[in-house]
């Protein structure tokens, strides 16, 4: 268990990391990925929903420190939008392209749409075309994009936390 | 008790309840609940400042070659304005001397002699695309404080928002959540000046509340007019480069050009009272 601690402390730090400096460097039209939504839905689709949640709340907190606004929606939106994944990740092909381009592209979309509503709407911005013509789908674009070589690595990483804890399980019993 | 804790709904409905707390309580810039971003920022910042350090070397490297073709022309370039800014200095001295005896002889006190100016980088940038907010290198060690302006050499970069042990949030004049009261240089007409969501992108904010009778027109300079207290007297904020005027009495806004570059922007002044 500490192990898997460790590496979710590791994993949500070393995003916010990416997400607050090197990320910057390759937007493309002033848009840049989410690296935080993308390491959410592939958890989700890999794990149960127990640590899906619990990574998606860190990371989506993670996010709303890293902006310095108001704390708590990326936590809860992150939070909300994890649970349907979680729950029928083992009814679907996961590892196929199609799959992990949809759900992080509907992932992407829900949060950002929500975060603008929550944001911005309440405080009179109503420019909703704009909104979604160059921030929302441009950035659900790139999401989807970038969760396919991202999703082998953080499968992969949870795999040797299942070895790990099945070799310790063993030897205790 | 131990079934409630086990109940999925009860779970579900208590994170979203602290959550939303979470967002109510952390909703005023000043507030205790933001202490939790130390857990993020200070073990971040000596990293954050390390990628930028790197970056910048490599940017430095490639732009090298670049430089030498582009400083050949800019030399000579630059001779003739030496000897246009010579002239200039000898009338600004005189303008100078001029200006203090005036201020002496009405009591004038320099607005900028009360600032402590304090020089930061940027070590990290604003993670998401909805908002234009940078962390420096400065925090309440060294003094900063909430609402601190923060400028370059140009001009007015914005203010800051929060200060965490070794890092600061520095919200810029062109981000949504950023109001300044501004005054158009030529006619001294008071304006403020926001930051919008669309202009945001191009690095450009707007100018609302633009009286109906103002005079006011492409290429006009807008500086702070020093009401609202965050912002002192007179510091440049960009030219006006287009006016839009509707029907409304104060329907009429602006777009204003920044005379920072946010894009490029690495080294910032805050200004701290003395």
């Amino acid at each position: 268990m500490k192990y898997r601690i460790f590496t979710a402390i590791v994993m949500v730090w070393a995003a916010a990391f990416f997400q607050s400096s090197f990320l910057g460097y390759i937007e493309v039209f002033s848009i840049r990925p989410n690296l935080m939504i993308v390491l959410m839905v592939i958890i989700a689709l890999t794990r149960n929903i127990f640590e899906s949640t619990a990574m998606a709340i860190s990371l989506g907190l993670c996010m709303d420190i890293l902006m310095g606004k108001t704390l708590g929606w990326y936590g809860l939106l992150f939070f909300l939008v994890s649970i349907p994944i979680a729950l029928i990740n083992e009814k679907i092909y996961r590892e196929k392209f199609l799959v992990l381009f949809t759900f992080t592209f509907g992932a992407t979309v829900m949060i950002e749409f929500f975060f603008y509503i929550i944001i911005f709407m309440f405080k009179g911005y109503d420019h909703l075309p704009y909104v979604f013509s160059r921030i929302v789908l441009p950035e659900a674009l790139y999401n989807s994009i970038l969760v396919l070589p991202l999703f082998k690595p953080v499968s992969r990483v949870y795999s040797v936390l299942d070895i790990v804890d099945r070799r310790r399980n063993r030897i205790s019993q | 008790m131990r079934r409630l804790f086990t109940n999925k709904i009860f779970i579900l409905t208590l994170i979203v309840v602290l959550m939303l707390s979470l967002a109510a309580v952390s909703y005023s810039e000043k507030n205790g609940v933001n202490m939790i971003s130390n857990i993020v920022s200070v073990p971040a910042a000596p990293l954050q400042r390390a990628f930028t350090f790197m970056t910048e070397k490599v940017n430095d490297f490639f732009g090298y070659f670049e430089d030498v073709k582009a400083t050949k022309a800019e030399n000579e370039e630059l001779h003739k304005k030496i000897s246009d800014l010579e002239r200039q200095i000898l009338d600004i001295e005189k303008l100078t001397k001029e200006n203090e005896e005036l201020r002496n002889a009405l009591n004038f006190k320099n607005q900028y002699e009360e600032y402590e100016f304090i020089g930061s980088s940027i070590i990290a940038k604003d993670p998401s695309n909805w908002f234009d907010v940078f962390t420096i290198n400065r925090g309440s060690k060294d003094g900063i404080l909430t609402d601190c302006p923060v400028i370059t050499s140009y001009g007015l970069v914005g203010r800051v928002s929060k200060t965490d042990l070794v890092s600061s949030r520095v919200v810029s004049i062109i981000d949504m959540d950023s109001t300044v009261s501004a005054r158009l240089s030529k006619s001294r007409d008071i304006i403020v000046v926001r930051g919008d969501l669309e202009l945001r992108s191009m690095g450009q904010c707007r100018a609302d509340y633009i009286p109906p009778d103002a005079d006011v027109m492409p290429g006009d300079t807008v500086e702070t007019s020093g009401i609202g207290g965050i912002y002192p007297q007179g510091v440049i904020i960009g030219k006006v480069v287009k006016v839009i005027k509707n029907e409304g009495q104060y329907d009429s806004y602006a777009i204003i050009e920044p005379v920072v570059d946010f894009k490029r922007l690495e080294e910032v002044i805050v200004m701290k009272k003395k």
